[in-house]
């Protein structure tokens, strides 16, 4: 079985909620046999279960649940019971795991009190690798006030997450599945066959730690985003699917870029859209569309090109199995599904939705007015002239701090070195004495927030470019230049004598591997995974007459 | 008996060709005491049905298992 069977069988999976445990059982085993076939996008996560009773099983069917993700998930199971100790013991075998997040599912029958608990996330907040701990809160009416604490404590707290157990074993059922007969067999308290819903509900967090939200939503039209046929039934007689369209505006809401991929006439589908008086998605909450005859894949290709994101960041959803296999079979990085699934998909799962994030949908409409606005100049120079770009350069702070680690997770194209981090990894730079701006900038169509980083580690008379990094967004518009050349300049008037910078080649930064150089940086040396230049800081490094730079 | 042959192999992680009905823990090296009660906790999913504590301690063989599901009014034959 290659990796890519073990990819279709984990996608079908989305489509079934009833798939029993086993399912995902058998792919978390013939997942260990293809470690080496796993394609370049997939990310890698570390991932700890410590619980207070029986869980196995229940890692191995989170794995399987990954893979549909995009995501390679390393998982430890601590010993039956054992969740105390092996906090406390900081040489213990779930140290040695060095975990990224660790899902803490403690009944409330096996703790003292929730002192406990909190001396526990207390002792795990000093272990540094640890991006997130996600707490279970706890079961049945009795716990309703321990729960209401949970949730006051924890409110604002970025290391901690708490997890509505309770609220899912309402969803799943808790006769069946909750302390059931076969708490005398091993004390075995959740039913396994609650695992596959559970794990779903679970992995958001792994998806959110790791970077890999998803950035895109494509729908079809017809018997998605309402019951009917339109160019068939005629618009009076469609029933419109709101629940459906009020959750997809939730996603924009949060910054989820939305297109249309339909077979339809184009007049119809924007009657609707446009016209249709119970309708809540519009037109202008779409970036893209391709309505027209053509097969899906095609049109998928194209709409991936046009709105410049990577296709492993991109949802389908279509009612049609044929239209899903063949988009499937074409890019199974994309995750595909029937509409009725997306309210369970955690693909999109975010801990913290920033500024940009709330205003991205307007600015991809914005985006297509400026592409209708750049074809209109025949020439790039007018172009730009006529653009009126402006950037703003500041320093980080308590403010930008969430928006400049996102961006150094999630940005991939204009990239020079690669180096991810969490929120803490940024405050831990500044606190090391490491130097970072941030690039903000606007033209005359909008803002688009702030869009690039530029992390220094200083050193006698040299500065180490960590990070420099730009949203695809804004290339090609003399941006990165701008941003480098300031650099520079602060550089030059501390009495630097040198910048140095490293860039790192992977399968999506090609943009960004020759701009060093571009900008007039001297090759030092390359090896495997490498390369290295060097620029002396003694010409005169002035903006580009087409961007109006600020620093605050 | 194909879907009881298909959960079991799944579980078990053997062939459906290399399960009969003398298969049990006693010879199955994955068949140990977490997989016997995710068989069980399967089983009662899939053919919805509801296992006696009694049911699931006596059995010691796949022949075991079937005699249960008749018992509860499965038609092995059909699934």
């Amino acid at each position: 079985m290659s990796f890519s069977d073990i990819q279709r069988a984990a996608s079908l999976l989305i489509e079934n909620p009833k798939a029993p445990a086993s399912e995902f059982l058998a792919i978390a085993n013939r997942l260990n046999s293809v470690k080496k076939e796993v394609p370049h996008y997939f990310r890698n996560i570390r991932c700890a279960f410590l619980g207070s009773f029986t869980l196995q099983g229940l890692p191995e069917v989170f794995r399987a649940r990954a893979v549909s993700h995009n995501l390679l998930a390393d998982v430890y199971l601590a010993p039956y019971n054992q969740f105390s100790q092996q906090i406390m013991d900081n040489s213990s075998d779930f140290y040695k795991f060095a975990a990224d997040i660790v899902f803490l599912i403690i009944d409330r029958r096996d703790m003292l009190d929730l002192q406990h608990i909190y001396n526990l996330i207390d002792t795990l907040k000093s272990a540094s690798k640890i991006k997130n701990v996600v707490l279970f809160n706890f079961a049945g009416d009795v716990s309703e006030s321990m729960n209401r604490e949970l949730e006051k404590v924890f409110a604002f707290n970025r290391f901690v997450s708490i997890f509505n157990f309770n609220c899912f074993l309402d969803e799943v059922g808790r006769e069946d599945n909750w302390y059931t007969k076969y708490v005398e067999l091993g004390d075995l308290r959740l039913n396994p066959q609650s695992f596959p819903v559970l794990a779903e509900k679970m992995i958001g967090y792994a998806v959110a730690v790791s970077g890999n939200t998803k950035k895109c939503l494509v729908v079809d039209l017809d018997n998605t985003l309402w019951k009917g046929i339109v160019g068939e039934d005629g618009s009076e007689s469609l029933i419109i699917n709101s629940d459906l369209q009020k959750n997809i505006i939730d996603l924009y809401n949060k910054g989820i870029i939305l297109a249309i991929n339909s077979r339809n006439n184009l007049e119809d589908a924007w009657d609707i859209l446009e016209k249709h008086p119970g309708m809540n998605l519009r037109k202008r909450h779409f970036a893209a569309w391709r309505i027209n005859w053509n097969d899906k894949h095609i049109n998928m290709k194209e709409l991936i090109q046009e709105l410049n994101i990577s296709s492993d960041s991109v949802v389908f959803i279509d009612d049609d199995p044929f239209q899903r296999n063949l988009v499937r079979e074409v890019f199974p990085e994309i995750a595909v599904f029937h509409p009725d699934q997306l309210k369970n998909y955690s693909g999109f799962f975010s801990l913290i939705t920033t500024e940009e994030d709330r205003k991205r949908g307007e600015m991809c409409v914005q985006e297509r007015q400026r592409n209708e606005f750049k074809i209109s100049f025949a020439d790039q120079n007018d172009f730009l002239k006529e653009l009126g770009l402006e950037a703003l350069i500041s320093r980080a702070d308590i403010g930008n701090i969430p928006r400049i680690s996102q961006l150094t997770q999630k940005t991939n194209q204009f990239n020079l070195a690669t180096h991810r981090y969490s929120e803490d990894g940024i405050r831990q730079f500044l606190n090391s004495d490491g130097k970072i701006w941030a690039i903000s900038v606007r033209d005359k169509f909008g803002d688009y927030g702030i869009t690039g980083v530029c992390m220094i580690r200083p050193a006698d008379k040299v500065w180490y470019i960590d990070n420099f990094l730009l949203s695809c967004r804004v290339l090609g518009r003399g941006v990165e230049s701008a941003f480098l050349s300031f650099v520079c300049n602060l550089a030059k008037a501390e009495k630097i004598d040198r910048i140095v910078g490293t860039v790192v080649p992977t399968a999506k930064n090609k943009p960004s591997l020759s701009f060093l150089s571009d900008f007039g940086f001297g090759f030092v040396y390359s090896n495997d995974s490498l390369s290295v230049y060097e620029e002396k800081l003694i010409r005169n490094y002035s903006s580009l007459p087409f961007i109006k730079i600020r620093y605050e | 008996m194909s879907k009881l042959k298909d959960i079991l192999s799944r579980i078990l992680n053997m062939s459906p060709d290399s399960i009969t009905d003398a298969t049990g823990p006693e010879n199955a090296e994955s068949w140990d005491s977490f997989n016997s009660l995710l068989i069980a906790t399967e089983l009662e999913k899939e053919f919805k049905v509801k296992f006696s504590l009694e049911d699931i301690v006596s059995v010691k063989s796949v022949g075991d298992i079937k005699k249960i599901l008749i018992k509860h009014e499965i038609d092995l034959e059909y699934e």
